[in-house]
């Protein structure tokens, strides 16, 4: 089973100030959507309002093609898994328990998945909440979002205090388990170049605004680094935007995000320029910097 | 494992183009699904689909439904020549007009050519 | 795959809840009997001659619980909402979680009261010592269990829901709005018990020359007193958000 989300100019409000500024996308659903933005770009806001935890100030959220708030129908079908490694209650449940209580309240849980997965990440049923250290407090979120199946499944940086072991273990599970059962999941982080091999589509968020909704190859192959000789580099400027300049000696290097087409990467070749790969990471780092808002 | 630049299904396609043209996946010889190739390398199933499908419009490989996808009979001969074209392409011609750009002249190049290949044998 | 239970989220959350109240509830019950039964002992030993009024049923029965239960109450919404809002209950299955909790609770404590009621006149009946009271009741006699349940039942519903509307009132409004809004509350609280004529503030209408409604009014009107805290729960759990840090 899998969801679409729509979004229409979607806005929110939070404590007096903008939190999203009108965002329109639409995702499919079946996918494994990454969600990725600095710090403050809306991103937990924007998936609190997924997950209903939060209603929109204005605009329209559309998830399987109706309002997600208060929906008794999509409501139990959206899980959230954010990076909380403190919570109010943490000392009344033992993980147990709150296992347990996700099984009752998750209509697609499988608790065959979730034994197997509280075996892989070495989770202590016993143990109460407040005594799990930081990767086992996230492991055992992690663990209820893969579990629970939903068919919108959202992990909102959830890897926060897993080690890189840990990490690529949840990164296999989530996608051998997208695979075994297709529903939307969506991914935000910060380790871009660590899971961006994951993502079918890629959001961008900056400043509560969309800036790129993209599948992820022609998003990576958007950004090029050129370096050469100023005059021939200088050259192809037109019609791109650069995001990032270095000059050293009569050598440019620029990063420019935009359409290159093969002819005149060929002829840039010819004038001695280079033509190289730019990461995700480094797309995502250079169009979200300060100075360019 | 991938290089950033150009898209991963690109790559995916050309390592089992390579697969191909080294005889390590015969004609006729089952390729792994899309979603092993995934699990594998940590990529979207949908990313290996797409390599799967060019390899499917190139003729490389073929579909059995409900079974998996097969190296074509053809593939091995019509890469060879693909890559042969583009060898003197992005290759040989590069080569030549480095050579040009300092001052070497063609008849060193095939010289020193003919030399190497003496030495090698 | 489906079960019922999953298809009943206010029931599912309601059954997940309830030991833990249960649980609290009885330890405090079961101290304060404690407590006034050795009040109650004591005074019956060497208290006679004195005119104090006797049933210390009453005694237990006038404050505490109401007190205690209703501040059980104040976590109420936001405990329900931070644990399972997450979980996909929507604040309407937890409104009616929250109503089945509280009014449970109050029927549950009635039941307990009127129990201790029941048990002093027993422990009384074959003595001397006429049971008497501090404050005017719906009852006048400790044997009347179904009037001692109604008249605890809508008194501590009445504390229940207060105590939760004031938790409700402080998440939606903050700290300085549900100091504002405190009073008015707890004014919209002690309402059912005036309209009753019971506990202390019936005491009161005999000094004013008040006469109190008869039961066949009061009672009702004391319900719909109840019924509307639990609605403006509703009114403001229905859109209520689940405050996280943004990133």
């Amino acid at each position: 089973m899998t969801y679409s989300i729509e979004a229409r100019d979607l806005r929110l409000d939070y404590r007096g100030s903008p939190a999203l500024r009108g965002l329109d996308f639409r995702l499919a659903g079946g996918g494994i959507y990454g969600l990725i933005g600095r710090n403050g770009s809306g991103k937990t806001s924007l998936l609190s309002l997924v997950a209903s935890l939060m209603k929109p100030t204005s605009g329209t959220l559309l998830v399987d093609g109706e309002d997600p708030f208060e929906n008794p129908r999509t409501m139990p079908d959206v899980c959230l898994v954010q990076d909380r490694v403190k919570d109010s209650g943490d000392e009344m449940w033992k993980v147990g328990g709150y296992l347990r209580t996700a099984a009752a309240l998750r209509p697609h849980w499988d608790q065959e998945y979730a034994d197997r997965l509280v075996d892989l990440f070495e989770l202590p049923q016993r143990k109460r909440l407040s005594s799990l250290s930081l990767g086992k407090r996230s492991a055992l979120n992690i663990v209820i979002g893969l579990a629970s199946r939903a068919p919108v499944t959202i992990f909102d940086e959830a890897y926060v205090g897993l080690d890189a072991p840990s990490r690529y273990a949840f990164y296999d599970e989530v996608l051998s388990d997208y695979m075994a059962h297709p529903r939307t999941v969506i991914m935000s982080s910060h380790l871009v170049e660590e899971v961006d091999s994951l993502f079918e589509e890629v959001l961008i968020l900056d400043e509560g605004r969309l800036l790129a909704h993209e599948d992820t190859d022609d998003l990576r192959s958007r950004g090029v680094s050129l370096t050469g000789p100023t005059r021939a580099v200088d050259d192809l400027r037109p019609g791109l935007t650069v995001l990032n300049e270095q000059v050293l000696g009569g050598t440019t290097s620029i990063t420019v995000y935009g359409d290159l087409d093969e002819d005149t990467l060929s002829h840039a070749r010819a004038a001695g320029v280079e033509a190289g790969p730019v990461r995700l990471q480094d797309l995502f780092v250079h169009l979200t910097r300060k100075d360019r808002r | 494992m991938f290089d950033d630049r150009s898209p991963i299904y690109q790559q995916i396609a050309d390592k089992i183009k390579n697969d191909v043209l080294s005889g390590e996946l015969p004609a006729d010889a089952q390729v792994m699904s899309t979603n092993q190739y995934a699990a594998f390398y940590r990529i979207n199933p949908a990313t290996a689909a797409k390599a799967f499908r060019q390899l499917i419009d190139e003729g490389v490989l073929y579909k059995k439904r409900g079974i998996g996808m097969f190296v074509s009979g053809e593939a091995r001969p019509v890469l060879l020549a693909q890559r042969r074209e583009r060898f003197f392409r992005e290759v040989v011609d590069v080569m030549l007009a480095e050579a040009r750009v300092l001052g070497i002249s063609l008849d060193d190049v095939v010289r020193h050519i003919e030399t190497g290949r003496g030495t090698q044998k | 795959m489906t079960t019922t239970t999953r298809r009943r989220p206010a029931l599912t959350v309601t059954r997940l809840v309830a030991p833990a109240m249960l649980w609290i509830s009885a330890l405090y019950f079961a101290i304060v009997i404690v407590v006034f039964a050795v009040i109650g002992y004591v005074a019956l030993v060497h208290g006679e001659g004195t005119d104090e009024p006797t049933s210390h049923a009453e005694l237990l029965a006038n404050s505490s619980p109401r007190f205690f239960l209703g501040s059980l109450a104040i976590i109420v919404t936001s405990t329900l909402l931070a644990h399972y809002l997450p979980m996909g209950v929507t604040r309407h299955q937890l409104f009616w979680a929250g109503t089945t909790l509280i009014l449970g609770g109050a029927a549950a404590a009635a039941a307990v009261i009127s129990g201790l009621f029941l048990v002093e006149w027993f422990v009384l009946d074959g003595t001397s010592i006429p049971i008497t009271y501090r404050t005017p009741h719906l009852f006048d006699s400790s044997a009347q269990v179904g009037v001692i349940f109604l008249e605890h039942l809508v008194a501590l519903a009445a504390f229940m829901a207060l105590g939760w509307l004031i938790g409700s009132v402080f998440a939606r409004y903050g700290g300085w709005g549900g100091l504002g809004l405190l009073l008015p509350c707890l004014l919209l609280g002690l309402l059912p018990e005036a309209l009753l004529g019971v506990g202390w503030v019936g005491q009161s209408y005999g000094a004013l020359g008040i006469e109190p409604l008869p039961m066949a009014a009061s009672v009702p009107l004391g319900t719909a007193v109840v019924a509307v805290m639990l609605l403006l729960n509703h009114r403001l759990m229905r859109d209520m958000p689940l405050r996280r840090p943004t990133s």
